[in-house]
């Protein structure tokens, strides 16, 4: 069985490209952070005047996808799912020229992985003479941080760069073992001289970006966890039978599938809804439901693996580690509120 | 405001709907609540909303696929009656005679059926269930028919049905589906008997039927003699597409209605209670279940096959409604423990929770029990080894 077979059955021939594309490209360099960008993927949602394609998330969300599915290193899936769109709702022209960079692949951007609102709410309220104090630990290399605060009141992000007093980096090497992960630590550090973005509804929009962007990584993951399931349950024999012959095996690579459908329909279905009034309670729906179903997947190719899922080697491991990292990022308790919110207020 | 169709169903609905009809019902006999959803079917009719998606030469509405959906969908957030007295009449009977039947068969029936007549199913047996092909109801060729004798059982709205689908063995060598043939059957004739049989959350809806020796006319044979099976098949298929989008819609208007409830003097920074993280997670869920409901129509509307998802559809919202109807009655709390047993059959989500929740294994169970459709799910659709045959030799 190959990876085709279980892809979202709703993509377009055009998606279906893109989706192959990267996973020619995701196999040869996993471990590239900046894997796609000079091939202008990190262009394809910046506009034209600022050096991109001027694509949509929709054109480039089975690439996001394809991320996850390989457990690969690059930084494409939050530099395009949530940094470009963060700095696009800024019309400053230093934030044109960040994006300009980041589109011709110079520029990596790491994200914080506390929810931004509760970030932003724990550094506590930022006038334009004071010295943010916190230590962050970020998704993406030692190098540039969007850091979610409330500046004058607002919620806004700073982007702070590596030359930035006060600022230092140390490279972490935590769960995650298929990503770059980064402590930001921050001693006094002025936002005066910062480029910020400012908007009232920042928080909302930064959780359902990253939720969007995690759902679409984690179903990638899933589907390969659940691919290899499929392959062992016939390659492996025991009592002279093949294992996917048990009932029991079956029936959970089964609910394994109906968690894989769910998490890729409504991750897609949450892209389609960008730029849309669905756009905030799709993108916090997937955000909770397609990572924790990635992960019950995930979860299930460990155990029909037997012994070999428990090791090491079978690399296995990687795709639950980045499923239930994605699920901590967004599918928490502040995510969970939010919908609450909309669904009670929208 | 723009004048889409979505917005005038909407409106249609809310203009026609019955005020406070679950209250009306309750202290309705079984069968005033039968003339009940005839009365609003034949309302839903003058739109073509009773069947939305067959012909409008039959009595339907004609209407596409998304159509269908809206118009589903419409008529669960306004909180519409149901017509369950008539699933099968409206689904089962124009899916299976318009496929397989002969003209004569499509004139004398389909439009009387969309019109209010009622109809019922004879699939299951006592030891017929997940396995019908090993039905053994008999049906005997005599003269220019057949005489059938058998018992059948969970068959919904058989107490007060004019006709009944009807499976039977014709051919007595044969031990599974090879043999088997499809009639319409009259209930009106001595030697069927029926006995209602009472359901877990209240309702008697589906019943024992007992054949002795009943008359079925050659004409009321539907497709070929021991062909019944393939035309078992379109019956089947009837219970997928769009028909799970009003059952996924009122969960998602209940679970609105849970979160709304819950919201009081809820302060911004508070953390969330335990009620409300597992309405939040049942939201994203329900979020999903729809979003995949919504893809199989689109798939089917596009001519590619839906099927693949149908199982996946089923299992998931089946589950769902069990876990959103607990989750509902654990919230309700002790005032759930005054609700009364009902005799009447208010739909999946009619918001008596106690009810609701008792009645969701309907749900999981009806249709293709989920274990089946995880057999299906499993083996169609990712390719594991099948059972092992029940008989060696012959096909399953």
């Amino acid at each position: 069985m190959t990876h085709r077979a279980l892809r979202y059955p709703g993509l377009r021939d055009v998606q279906e490209d893109v989706a192959r594309a990267a996973a020619t490209l995701f196999s040869n360099e996993p471990d590239d952070v900046f894997l796609g960008a000079d091939h202008g993927w990190w262009a394809a949602t910046v506009s034209d005047d600022l050096g991109g394609t001027g694509g949509s998330l929709s054109d480039i969300a089975p690439m996001i996808e394809e991320a996850g599915a390989g457990a690969v290193s690059s930084a494409l899936p939050w530099t395009v799912g949530v940094v470009v769109r963060m700095l696009c709702l800024s019309s400053d022209d230093r934030t044109a020229i960040l994006l300009r960079h980041i589109a011709a692949g110079r520029l990596v951007v790491s994200v914080p992985a506390m929810d931004g609102r509760r970030l932003a709410g724990e550094i506590g309220a930022i006038g334009t003479e004071d010295g943010v104090d916190a230590s962050v630990l970020a998704l993406g290399p030692p190098g540039w941080l969007l850091l979610p605060v409330i500046a004058s009141g607002s919620p806004s992000l700073a982007v702070l760069g590596p030359d930035t007093p006060g600022l230092g980096t140390t490279p972490v090497h935590g769960f995650d073992v298929s990503r770059p992960w980064t402590r930001y630590d921050l001693h006094h550090v002025r936002l005066a001289d910062a480029v910020m973005v400012t908007n009232p509804q920042l928080f909302s929009a930064w959780q359902a970006a990253l939720g969007i962007t995690c759902a679409l990584d984690s179903a990638g993951a899933a589907r390969t966890a659940l691919t290899r399931t499929v392959e062992y349950s016939s390659a492996r024999q025991q009592f002279g039978r093949p294992l996917g012959s048990f009932q029991a095996y079956k029936h959970q690579c089964a609910n394994a599938l109906v968690e894989l459908t769910l998490a890729q329909s409504l991750a897609y279905r949450a892209v389609r809804a960008v730029d849309t009034p669905e756009e905030l309670r799709l993108g916090l729906a997937c955000a909770m439901q397609s990572t924790r179903s990635a992960t019950a997947v995930c979860e299930t190719a460990i155990q029909l693996h037997g012994g070999i899922g428990f090791s090491w080697e079978s690399g296995l491991h990687r795709y639950l580690r980045r499923a239930r990292t994605n699920e901590i990022l967004v599918g928490g308790e502040v995510t969970a509120a939010m919908l609450l919110d909309e669904v009670v207020r929208p | 405001m723009s004048d889409t169709f979505e917005t005038q169903v909407v409106a249609w609905f809310e203009r026609h709907v019955p005020r406070d009809w679950p209250g009306s019902v309750e202290s309705m006999s079984f069968d005033e609540y039968v003339d009940f959803q005839r009365d609003w079917l034949q309302t839903l009719n003058r739109r073509g909303f009773g069947a939305p998606g067959v012909p409008q030469r039959w009595g339907g509405g004609g209407y596409s696929l998304h159509e269908q959906a809206t118009i589903f969908s419409a008529g669960a957030r306004v909180g519409a009656p149901p017509t369950d007295a008539f699933e099968v009449s409206l689904n089962h009977v124009p899916a299976t005679l318009l496929t397989a039947g002969d003209e004569a068969q499509q004139e004398r029936y389909v439009r009387n059926a969309i019109a209010g007549t009622l109809w019922c199913q004879g699939f299951s047996e006592p030891g017929a269930g997940s396995d019908l092909a090993s039905l053994t109801t008999r049906a005997v060729k005599d003269g220019a028919g057949w005489r059938i004798t058998g018992q059948k059982i969970w068959s919904s709205h058989a107490a007060h049905a004019r006709h009944c689908l009807l499976l039977a063995r014709s051919d007595p060598s044969s031990r599974r589906h090879e043999g088997i043939t499809y009639f319409i059957l009259d209930m009106d004739q001595p030697g069927v008997s029926v006995r209602p049989i009472r359901q877990i959350h209240g309702p008697s809806n589906f019943c024992e039927l007992f054949l002795d020796a009943v008359w079925v006319p050659e004409e009321n044979v539907v497709g070929e003699v021991n062909g019944g099976w393939e035309v078992a098949q379109t019956t089947l298929a009837a219970e997928r597409g769009p028909i799970a989008l009003p059952t996924i819609e009122r969960i998602g208007a209940q679970l609105a209605s849970l979160a709304a409830s819950l919201d009081r003097d809820r302060l911004e920074e508070a953390p969330l209670s335990g009620a409300q993280a597992t309405i939040a997670a049942l939201i994203a869920r329900h979020a999903a279940v729809r979003s995949l409901a919504l893809d199989t129509v689109d798939l089917s509307a596009r001519g590619a096959d839906g099927g693949r998802l149908n199982s996946v559809l089923k299992i998931a919202w089946s589950e769902l409604l069990q876990a959103v109807s607990g989750a509902a009655m654990l919230l309700a709390r002790e005032r759930v423990l005054a609700e009364p047993i009902p005799d009447n059959f208010l739909g999946y989500v009619s918001g008596r929770s106690g009810t609701d929740w008792l009645g969701s294994w309907a749900a999981t169970i009806a249709g293709g029990a989920n274990e089946i459709q995880r057999n299906i799910v499993s083996e169609r659709l990712l390719g594991l080894p099948r059972e092992p045959s029940p008989h060696p030799g012959t096909s399953r």
